[in-house]
């Protein structure tokens, strides 16, 4: 139900960085890291950024959605893996506490732009 | 073409306002406590005995988190605890900024442990820090023991997690050992106490708790200049 807001964030943090590059430049991809361990579905954030995306230097990007796996890491044993059962963070080996190593990720990675000449064009005109 | 790393949380924005919001209750020796669960679990039930039976050395407030109306605010200024409405329109869960305004509007003077109630979601408030010292899951064991293993993130996310209404365990037919067992699966540290708002069962062992965890979160306020 979020991932409307979450889509907003991410056209912040692409404009953002198209803009600091002056006028004219705009978004052609967005490379954002989703956790498996989050509470983000991908198609609906996917559907929510292109509803989002009109009207902004995002217009004609692509978003790309990379996957991360909840890996798990016990302080105790020093296992580290995929959980063995979804979700769970108990320790296979040990049966302690295990920690996130990785699966909690929502975080813009990179954006590539590039300047259109049509948008100079039109801005100058 | 040029790549450009960014490298940021997408929710930065909200990070940054709930680490604000930390350091001012910090300065104001106040300890802040997330409570959050599906509709209809129990969170207002929950605070109304809380706050009832929590020693009168603790001077509680609360900011509640509704979609549209102010019934649950009214609920607890009933009990006189002093209370304040956020409604959130359309919007599935409080974030930082929202706690941001109301701590500005909302006179804080003299309080220390401000219970925050957010709205009745089971995924999205999981993601949203505001803050708090302490977040608080309630669950209402009526919706079944495999909950935990299918919405994950608030059980794993929470230092406790209240199983409320386990009076009705007997028409629900639920186990309540299942239910702790997949809670502990997604979160081995979790302190779990099974009550129910309705008879009082396990209240006590949960306000128990509660007590020396805000003991032991209790910072002196610094300040004494802010507004
Ligand atoms: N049988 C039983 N009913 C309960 C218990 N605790 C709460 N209820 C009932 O459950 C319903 C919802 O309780 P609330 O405290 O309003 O729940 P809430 O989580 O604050 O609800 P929202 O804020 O609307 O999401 C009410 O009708 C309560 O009387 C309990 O322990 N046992
Ligand atoms: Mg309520
Ligand atoms: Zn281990």
């Amino acid at each position: 139900m979020h991932e409307a807001g979450i889509a907003a964030g991410v056209l912040e943090l692409a404009e953002r960085v198209a803009a600091d590059r002056g006028p004219g430049i705009c978004v052609r991809t967005v490379r954002v890291r989703v956790g498996e361990f989050t509470g983000v579905a991908v198609e609906a954030l996917e559907f929510a950024f292109e509803s989002l995306r009109t009207h902004t230097r995002c217009e004609d990007a692509v978003l790309e959605v990379e996957r991360v796996p909840l890996l798990g890491l016990c302080p105790n044993c020093g296992w580290t893996g995929p959980p063995a059962e979804p979700y769970c963070l108990i320790c296979p080996h040990c049966g302690q506490p295990a920690q996130i190593l990785s699966g909690r990720e929502l975080e813009v990675d990179y954006v590539d732009i590039e300047g259109s000449e049509e948008h100079h064009g039109a801005s100058a005109g | 073409m040029e790549r450009v790393p960014v490298e940021t949380r997408i929710l930065k924005s909200n990070d940054d306002y709930a680490q604000a919001n930390r350091r001012l209750f910090r300065q104001r020796g106040i300890t802040a406590i997330n409570f959050m669960s599906a509709p209809g679990a129990g969170k207002t039930s929950v605070l109304e005995q809380t706050l009832r039976q929590l020693d009168g050395a603790f001077h509680p407030a609360v900011i509640e988190g509704d979609l549209y109306t102010t019934l649950d605010a009214d609920r607890i200024q009933a009990i006189g605890v002093p209370a304040y409405q956020i409604t959130t329109g359309t919007c599935c869960h409080l974030d930082a900024r929202m706690i941001s305004r109301a701590i500005c509007e909302f006179p804080l003077h003299g309080i220390d442990t401000l219970c925050i109630e957010n709205v009745g979601n089971l995924v999205c408030p999981a993601e949203f820090d505001l803050g708090e010292d302490l977040r608080v899951m309630v669950y209402s064991v009526v919706e079944g023991a495999e909950k935990p293993r299918k919405y994950p993130l608030m059980f794993h996310q929470s230092h406790a997690v209240l199983l409320n209404k386990v009076d009705l365990v007997p028409y629900a037919g639920v186990s309540i050992q299942e239910l702790e067992d997949n809670v502990l699966a997604v979160n081995p540290n979790a302190a779990i106490f099974p009550v129910s708002c309705r008879t009082g069962q396990g209240l006590s062992n949960w306000i128990d708790w509660l007590t020396r965890s805000l003991d032991l979160l209790r910072a002196p306020a610094v300040a004494s200049g802010c507004v």
